[in-house]
């Protein structure tokens, strides 16, 4: 067995996972802090327009941490997942490698 | 010590390695970082985010002067038990702490809802958009890491 070529192919299948993933986890970010500006914008809006008084303004900005704080959790499930997959990619690689080899 | 027993030693010592060898190729050894997918969970998810949208949309139909808090009570009381369940079914799920933390901040902004409905007795157009949203947002972030759960286990 070459161990110099299997240990190269499994850095590639970790990080062709994890190049695959990261892209995904940057968009959802992005997206994320978009709606929250957004969402930021209109209740300054509501707050100038006397929807809301001080109070609520300031319960409303908690609660907008609350959501951000959920989506900032799936992140780290996605995270999670992606670095799930690239270990698994590398072990996978070292399977194939060990079934190959044996007699 | 001749060449056969130099073989036979090199083997005898090898015999470990291929064991370790022959019983990773057959234990399916995987790394598991994330919880194993539930699809009841996910379903339920899925189901909450459809009633908990029908809600407001039903209530925003309503003239703002007549959204009293107890033509709604029984809804609010209906919501929160679905929620309290699907926290518990995440709570319970091994490896899970990220969705379990989530279902918990989704009971949080649901009991805070049906507080400041009973404290004002009514309920804005403004604030009843903003939260109908807000939830929207929270569901769909739930989904998203279901599906990444469901992902790993295809």
């Amino acid at each position: 067995m070459d161990f110099k070529n299997v240990l190269q192919d499994m850095g590639n299948a970790a990080l062709g996972e994890l190049s695959e993933n990261g892209g995904e986890i940057a968009n959802y970010v992005k997206q994320s802090l978009e709606e929250k500006k957004a969402s930021l914008q209109e209740l300054y809006g509501g707050y100038k327009a006397g929807h809301i008084d001080e109070a609520g303004l300031e319960r409303e900005l908690k609660r907008e941490l609350k959501v951000m704080e959920v989506k900032l959790l799936t992140i780290t499930v996605m995270k999670k997942a992606a670095a799930q997959r690239a270990v698994n990619a590398a072990v996978d690689v070292f399977k194939n490698a060990v079934s190959a080899a044996l007699p | 010590m001749s060449n056969i027993q130099l073989v036979l030693q090199k083997r005898k010592r090898s015999w470990p390695c291929i064991a370790l060898l022959l019983l990773l190729l057959h234990t399916g050894c995987t790394v598991q970082y994330v919880a194993a997918f539930d699809e009841n969970v996910r379903d339920q998810i899925y189901e909450l985010a459809e009633t908990v949208d029908k809600f407001w949309g039903t209530m925003l139909e309503m003239p703002e002067d007549e959204r009293e808090y107890a033509l709604f009570r029984d809804q609010y009381v209906d919501i929160e038990t679905k929620l309290r369940s699907l926290v518990l079914k995440n709570e319970a799920r091994p490896g899970n702490e990220e969705s379990a933390e989530q279902s918990r901040i989704l009971l949080e902004l649901w009991i805070e809802d049906k507080d400041i409905h009973r404290e004002l007795d009514s309920f804005n157009n403004f604030l009843a958009n903003r939260h109908r949203r807000q939830f929207t947002e929270v569901f769909t972030a739930m989904a998203r890491a279901e599906e990444e759960k469901r992902m790993e286990n295809l």
